[in-house]
């Protein structure tokens, strides 16, 4: 029997079949590629946290301490594949000749290292000018002496002679604050600055030279270990790892306590990015989830739309005598075909979708999981979709209730107990509270293994979500059921003198249309949602780009080899629309020295994007108006204006370096604003000022930068520019692209391309699939009306008129609805989410691409189920009207 | 103007079927004329319904020819000129019983005729608390009286009815008949009927025996009786 029941549905019933399959499939795909997708976003995030570790630990050794114990402890703490001896000496100062005039600094720092350091940490130095063999000097101690390669500087140690090396290169330190960290600070103690002079010796001669020093001073030497885990057995999961790299720093510090201090970078980083972690879980729930619940209402829904011949199939046979029990075993029949289909459609697409879009996934252990558990959920869906209607028919309905096709219209208990409003005003109320903690949805607090995310945050877009979708099924049922002005009004342009027949048909099936329009709307919904939270984000991630690298393309130079040298050439590259100099000098504030930026602010923005963010207390065009008009302006950041209570207005007092006598001058600025980030400055302290000012005060014109904003690829155009400066080692050249590709500080390290790729692609697919494969199934299962309309004399136009009139409720409604409710639910995303950006965006971004392309979507979905429609009821409306 | 609505020649009909070609009807000649009375009687499967569609230009021929002199093209024949009242359930689910009826003068873009509009159709026959109620809400028989309704409702000249009152008592489909009689007589309508019942046969003017597809006898009972 169950047999004989299969075969006939698939003989007779295909579409039927199709439609849920489909449905099914679609969930499972969605699902399975969201799980891929989060497995494989954290063990990359994992992976790259730990590349871009230069130093995994640094131990320090107490004075005294014998260093063979704690390179035996460290080698039994953890699998290492390197550890190397470093050691630091404080000295008073460093001391050069030019001619006839004689550099000072302040107390610096005197490293040794071993010969084979760099062969183990490659990314400590980058040589600038001369050779790596012998004594190398700090880029910025170069600039202060006015040394260079072959140069001779005069070390100050403590407590011994002053003693003379010749200085073999000039290097750059991308890792100094690490490299000169203070180990064994508590996690809350305040960063501390990196020395400004720092010259490196051969180990073997900062021995000969300090070991004195040592001896007299034992405070003023350090000895410490450099050292690079075995990242084997790491697990991929970030908060997993930093468990494991936390225990066995714990472990090293029992073993070596009062002999050394314990500083795990690694785990540090870590620890950071396991708050990324936890956004991507967010970011999956929050994006993702939504999807796969669309796709299980569109499977219920577009298995309801055959709802009425089933329940006259399964009418017929309990009128034949079949028991609940029979029924619902040939329903189980049906529900397992199109379980198995759709699931096994759905793993296929998800596979390859993920071959496509994700192809550095972690394990195959954890993708298992992630197809088993869609594949369930792809089962229970099917199991609900198909047997529940059965069940609840079985119970409740009468044969000759299960023989109504359009069903009298009642009001559904949700719309009695106003259970829309009672969401909405539930998701406003979740909304300010989580708005009342500044939107603090994940919790990683540093140095805590525990983490938290806040929940609660999610059930303002679910309740939004949900209520938004009933309060479209209210709204449209209202205005469909009522059969009023505003329905004929919608009808009449497409069904002309048949408007009011056509709008009572409408009406009469208000239910179904507005199904049809609410799954629409939530499809359309969830597609511009994802698509604005993208653009939004990409958006952002460009200007946190831009901040790092400056502008498409930029050429850092310093003080001894300006960029802006090559600034014409630069300028008439292929590629290039602008090119811009600014000075990049180091002012000391009190005692403080910051990265001071003089720029031309007329011309500032043809090469860079300048954000309002950037600025407090004006926007980007006022603030750059202010400094324009006060020569000696200067815009302090937030940190500095803090730890020097400063008031717009004051005079501030910078020293700067003067071109004629290398010498650090006081030149007054007066403070006129405040800046919370510049293109290419750091995080914490900054100025910025008129480049021309900055050039009379010092007696030095150069510009340090060249900003750069391409036409083109800028990639490509930095690959030029390097061709151009590459007889200046002291250059660097970045790009854009490759500064967006490691900046690991925020959630641009996860893959949000690839999460948002498929919400896009799956959101197309399930805007025409609410719109068109509903609609189509609808007629589907009514064309015995439409043959009728055909038999008693409707013309081609005049059976259109009935097919355009419920396309134009679906495709107008749905779009509509869906993009307003759209639009809110990107606004409370990107609020939600305000963790992820950084810095936070301005105003939502429009992708009005991908908008126009869901509307051209759905109504290319309409029109094409609707010529189907017509072409099938066209070709034999007598043999339709047999078909019951 | 002629009065010969409809005239077949050699009329064929075959459909391909899984066991293969099966006739429906072979060589059959007929025709109809305005105002005619024709009941059309066969037992199940004789090809009654198929020449009703043919006749009503919603079924093509596989062979011979089908003309309608007095009523044009077939392009033109419905829903103006031709109604057919089908044997299985035919309302527009969507539409309340008042619409339904209304709906072939819609389509043809005329205003009904008067004595026809919905209301004074359900009226005359008695059916007036049918007006709001859904096709689904009808019994058969209240069903296929509506679909009746509908097919007059147009005033067309040729009403081409399938079985119309298989599912009414005989007391019922008698007076039902009669009704439709008068309606058909006040509009110069050609009645068809396809029907298993002695009873309706017996009220139409000629009778038209088909079986196996052979429409062997066209009588004029009422010539025969006088």
């Amino acid at each position: 029997m169950i047999a004989l029941w299969t075969l006939g549905l698939l003989r007779h019933r295909p579409m039927r079949l199709l439609g849920a399959g489909f449905g099914i499939a679609v969930t499972v795909a969605l699902l399975a590629v969201l799980g891929f997708f989060l497995v494989s976003s954290t063990a990359s995030m994992t992976l790259r946290a730990t590349e871009a570790v230069p130093i995994d630990w640094q131990v320090e050794a107490v004075p005294g301490a014998d260093p063979a114990l704690i390179d035996a402890a460290i080698r039994k703490a953890s699998a290492v594949t390197a550890v190397q001896k470093v050691s630091y000496a404080l000295v008073d100062g460093l001391e050069a000749t030019t001619g006839t005039t004689v550099q000072t600094t302040g107390p610096g720092k005197v490293v040794g290292l071993t010969a084979d350091y760099l062969t183990s940490f490659p990314k400590e130095i980058r040589l600038l000018s001369g050779s790596l063999t012998g004594v190398l000097i700090a880029q910025q101690t170069a600039s202060n002496l006015h040394v260079g390669p072959g140069d001779a500087v005069v070390i100050t140690r403590l407590g011994l002679p002053p003693v003379s090396v010749t200085v073999a290169g000039v290097i750059d330190m991308p890792d100094a604050d690490a490299f000169f960290q203070g180990v064994g600070l508590p996690p809350q103690a305040a960063p501390q600055a990196p020395p400004d002079n720092v010259l490196i010796l051969p180990m073997a001669d900062w021995h000969r030279l300090f070991d004195g020093q040592t001896a007299l001073r034992p405070d003023s030497t350090r000895l410490q270990f450099h050292i690079r885990l075995d990242h084997q057995g790491l697990s991929a999961q970030p908060s997993e790892a930093y468990i494991q790299v936390a225990a066995k720093a714990k472990n090293l510090e029992v073993q070596v306590a009062g002999q050394a201090l314990v500083s795990s970078n690694l785990g540090a980083r870590l620890d950071g990015v396991r708050g990324d972690a936890l956004y991507a879980t967010v970011l999956f729930l929050f994006l993702g989830l939504p999807g796969a619940v669309l796709g299980a209402a569109l499977t219920l829904a577009i298995t309801s739309t055959g709802a009425a011949r089933r329940r006259l199939e399964q009418a017929l046979l309990r009128v034949r005598g079949a028991g609940p029990s029979r029924i619902a075993g040939l329903s189980a029949a049906e529900a397992l075909l199109v379980s198995v289909g759709g699931i096994c459609v759905g793993l296929l697409g998800a596979a390859a979708f993920a071959r496509l879009g994700l192809p550095d996934w972690g394990g195959t252990g954890p993708l298992m999981m992630t197809a088993g558990l869609a594949a369930a959920a792809g089962l229970a869906l099917g199991l609900v979709a198909v047997l529940l209607p059965v069940w609840r028919q079985s119970h409740t309905t009468s044969v000759a209730a299960a023989r109504q096709v359009v069903g009298r219209k009642t009001v559904p208990l949700w719309q009695k107990l106003w259970v829309d409003a009672i969401l909405l005003a539930l998701a406003a109320a979740f909304f300010g509270q989580t708005a009342s903690t500044g939107y603090q949805v994940v919790l990683a607090p540093e140095g805590v293994a525990a983490t938290a995310v806040d929940y609660k945050a999610f059930l303002a877009p679910a309740l939004f979500w949900v209520g938004s979708a009933l309060l479209v099924m209210r709204i449209v049922g209202r205005l469909v059921g009522a059969n009023g002005a505003i329905l004929l009004g919608l009808v009449r342009p497409v069904a002309g003198r048949l408007a009011p027949v056509v709008a009572s048909s409408l009406a009469a099936q208000a239910r179904r249309i507005t199904l049809g329009v609410a799954m629409t709307a939530m499809a359309v919904s969830f597609g511009t949602s994802t698509a604005i939270f993208n653009a939004t984000y990409q958006a952002q991630g460009r200007v946190d780009a831009l901040l790092t690298s400056g502008a498409d393309v930029t050429v850092f130079g310093t003080l001894a080899a300006p960029a802006a040298t090559y600034l014409a050439k630069l300028a008439s590259l292929p590629g290039v629309l602008a090119a811009e100099p600014m000075q990049h000098r180091f002012a000391y504030v009190g005692s403080d020295l910051q990265d001071l930026y003089g720029i031309n602010t007329a011309t500032i923005g043809q090469a860079t994007a300048l954000s309002d963010a950037f600025f407090s207390g004006g926007s980007a065009v006022q603030m750059m108006a202010r400094l324009a008009a006060t020569p000696d302006g200067v815009l302090v950041s937030e940190e500095t204006v803090s730890d020097f209570q400063l008031t717009q207005g004051d005079i501030v007092n910078l020293r700067l370096m003067n071109a004629a006598d290398h010498q650090y001058h006081a030149v007054p600025f007066k403070f006129i604003g405040v800046t919370r980030e510049f293109p290419t400055a750091p995080k914490d302290s900054f100025l910025v000022a008129n480049a021309a000012y900055i050039a009379e005060m010092t007696g030095n014109t150069g510009a340090e930068y060249v900003l750069m904003r391409t036409g083109s690829d800028p990639a490509a155009v930095a690959e030029t520019v390097r061709a151009v400066v590459k007889d200046t080692p002291a250059l660097q050249v970045k790009d854009i692209t490759h500064v967006a590709n490691i900046i690991g500080s925020s959630l641009t390290s996860i893959n949000l391309t690839g999460l948002t790729r498929i919400e896009l692609a799956f959101a197309l697919l399930m805007a025409s699939s609410a719109a068109g494969v509903m609609l189509a199934l609808g007629f589907n299962e009514r064309k015995r009306s439409f043959a009728i309309l055909t038999a008693i004399g409707a013309k081609r136009g005049q059976l259109g008129a009935f097919l355009w009139a419920e396309g134009v409720m679906v495709a107008l409604g749905g779009t509509v609805f869906g993009l307003l409710t759209g639009v809110s639910t990107a606004f409370i995303l990107v609020k939600l989410l305000t963790g992820v950006f950084d810095p936070p965006p301005e105003a939502l971004v429009m992708p009005w691409g991908w908008l126009a392309g869901f509307v051209a979507v759905v109504v290319g979905s309409v029109i094409l189920a609707i010529a189907l429609i017509q072409a099938r009821v066209g070709k034999g409306a007598i043999a339709l009207m047999r078909d019951v | 103007m002629t009065d010969r609505l409809v005239q077949t020649r050699a009329l064929s009909k075959t459909y391909a079927t899984a066991d293969g070609t099966v006739s429906v009807l072979s060589g059959v000649e007929c025709h109809i004329d305005a105002g005619d009375r024709v009941a059309l009687i066969g037992p199940s499967g004789s090809g009654k319904s198929t020449l009703l569609h043919i006749l009503a230009g919603l079924v093509e021929p596989s062979q011979g020819q089908v003309e309608w002199p007095a009523l044009g093209p077939r392009d033109e024949l419905m829903p103006r000129w031709v109604q057919t009242v089908f044997q299985a359930q035919s309302l527009f689910a969507a539409l309340n019983v008042r619409d339904n009826i209304a709906l072939p003068g819609l389509l043809a873009g005329q205003t009904p005729p008067d004595g026809l509009t919905p209301d004074q159709l359900l009226a005359t026959f008695g059916l007036s608390d049918l007006a709001l109620k859904l096709p689904e809400e009808l019994s058969g028989g209240q069903a296929q009286r509506v679909a009746m309704l509908r097919a007059l409702s147009v005033g067309p000249r040729l009403i081409l009815a399938d079985e119309p009152t298989g599912q009414l008592d005989s007391q019922t489909a008698q007076a039902f008949l009669t009704q439709v009689i008068a309606v058909a007589d006040g509009i110069g309508a050609a009645l068809i009927v396809a029907t298993h019942d002695p009873a309706t046969a017996a009220r139409m003017q000629r009778q038209w025996s088909i079986d196996h597809g052979t429409l062997w006898a066209d009588t004029n009972v009422m010539e025969t009786q006088t």
